[in-house]
């Protein structure tokens, strides 16, 4: 039975890429972007990376032993980091505790992001496997 | 202690690519890059599908080695 499992392949994530980036381009170019605009569309390429980032490229039934343990050791990592970047909005709620809800979200869910969209990067060059090596 | 191996030097002389070795062994080829390298070591099941592969006995191929 042929494999649902949708593979990352090179041609696939430059498609992928290429398609994705249509709609900002045209929502800048279309006229003067206002900030919000250009913040949004900012908003929109970290969303693409992280989609790119935690694309699984195999199922996990797949992966042999040492891929298991990179995963576990990394997947820990994340846990670990992304909890304590948690610090920060409680940090910043203590000096200003007037802050508005979106503003304390923002500075809880960026540095989160950040520390899994890098971490899941570095576990796949671990991994050695960016891409599906054939199909 | 250190784990070394000279699973690289065994594997050509029995004229194994890394892909088809790591075919047999049921492990991608990168961990047969990362044994060979010494950058990661074995499970003792692997060890011993790599020896029973080859037709050797494991300390043929991995040995312990003194740390400096």
């Amino acid at each position: 039975m042929k494999s649902q499992f949708i593979y990352l392949t090179k041609k696939r994530a430059l498609v992928l890429f290429i398609i994705l980036q249509v709609l900002p381009l045209y929502q800048i170019a279309s006229q003067s972007a206002p900030l919000l605009k250009i913040a949004l569309c900012l908003g929109y390429e970290l969303i693409i990376v992280g989609l790119i980032a935690i694309w699984q490229l195999k199922p996990i039934e797949q992966f042999d032993e040492r891929e298991k343990s990179v995963i576990l050791k990394w997947k820990g990592r994340i846990i670990d980091h992304g909890s304590v970047t948690l610090l920060i909005p409680l940090s910043i709620l203590c000096l200003y505790p007037e802050m508005q809800a979106w503003t304390l979200y923002s500075f809880a869910a960026i540095p989160i992001f950040i520390v899994y969209v890098c971490y899941h990067l570095l576990m796949k060059k671990e991994l050695g496997q960016y891409f599906a090596e054939s199909l | 202690m250190n784990l070394t191996n000279n699973l690289k030097e065994i594997r050509l002389e029995s004229e194994f690519n890394q892909s088809e070795f790591a075919r047999l062994c049921g492990v991608s080829r990168q961990t047969i890059h990362a044994i060979e390298s010494s950058k990661y070591t074995p499970s003792v099941e692997l060890a011993l599908k790599i020896a029973n592969i080859l037709n050797l006995n494991v300390e043929d191929i991995f040995s312990l080695e003194e740390s400096k």
